[in-house]
């Protein structure tokens, strides 16, 4: 039960990152140039943009609901379980974020999710 | 080009982050203290394990990798595109922490690359998120409906 209470928590609160990471790169620009200067003002961009802030919180509550489900499961199990935040995060991206998502797409999601499913038995 | 070697660099590093990262959480020892001393024990033999510190280091350049992606492709599309890291990160476990894997999850496994290949599949560079949250065509017009399924 605590394993699929962290797995939900991870889950959630990994997609909830996600989703606000994303709105904050898209915010902050395209990434083109490895060149040293243009990356000091692309990681200025970022560090004060709030979306990432969000995000970047969202993402150390997964982290630590995955370190405590680390230390009890097999990595083998725990790391494709997550997965199933696949079909969560696309779900996410179609509504949240607007993206557009064609059938192969999703069938791809659905193709996860089985996946994951089958590993967690 | 930068699509696919940015997302090798996720994968790769991600998966043997992650493989270190679970090698230091299981060599965790038991702790004798309770309540306070014991969070503040777990946490320093956490932070001065040096395969959770390889880890987290791996880990962040994954999310660099990754954040970089996501700064101009769809997340519906970078997020399947990591996974085929499942695949890499379930053999290491094989390798390094002696982790059993049975057919079921092999299978399992199997299915989610499938599943990532046909994300794979629908990459458009043209599908741009524009500020407002609208998607834009590659002309910039946005299209009269947005629903897509």
């Amino acid at each position: 039960m605590l394993d699929f209470t962290l797995l939900m928590i991870v889950i959630l609160a990994g997609a909830g990152g996600d989703v606000s990471v994303t709105r904050g790169m898209k915010a902050v620009g395209e990434v083109s140039s490895l060149r040293p200067s243009l990356l000091i003002r692309i990681v200025g961009r970022v560090a004060t943009t709030g979306w990432i802030w969000l995000g970047v919180l969202c993402k150390a509550i997964a982290f630590a609901g995955l370190l405590a489900l680390l230390a009890r499961a097999d990595l083998s199990w725990v790391t494709p379980a997550t997965a199933v935040s696949f079909l969560v995060e696309t779900l996410a991206a179609r509504y949240l974020l607007r993206e557009r998502i064609s059938p192969t797409r999703w069938a791809g999601a659905c193709c996860v999710g089985l996946g994951v499913a089958l590993i967690s038995l | 080009m930068k699509t696919p070697v940015v997302l090798s660099v996720a994968v790769v590093a991600n998966s043997v982050g992650s493989v270190c990262l679970a090698r230091g959480m299981k060599t965790f020892p038991g702790l004798d203290t309770t309540g306070i001393a014991w969070l503040l024990d777990a946490a320093a033999q956490v932070l001065s394990n040096p395969w959770i510190i390889l880890g987290v280091f791996l880990l962040v350049i994954f999310l660099a990798a990754y954040m970089a992606a996501l700064s101009w492709a769809d997340l519906s599309f970078v997020l399947p595109a990591t996974a085929p890291g499942y695949i890499l990160t379930a053999i290491l476990a094989r390798i390094f922490l002696q982790e059993d894997i049975s057919p079921l999850r092999w299978a399992g496994t199997v299915l989610i690359v499938v599943g990532t290949w046909l994300v794979a599949r629908t990459y458009s560079p043209q599908t741009e998120l524009a500020l407002k949250g609208q998607p834009v065509d590659s002309r910039g017009q946005r299209p009269r409906s947005t629903q897509s399924i």
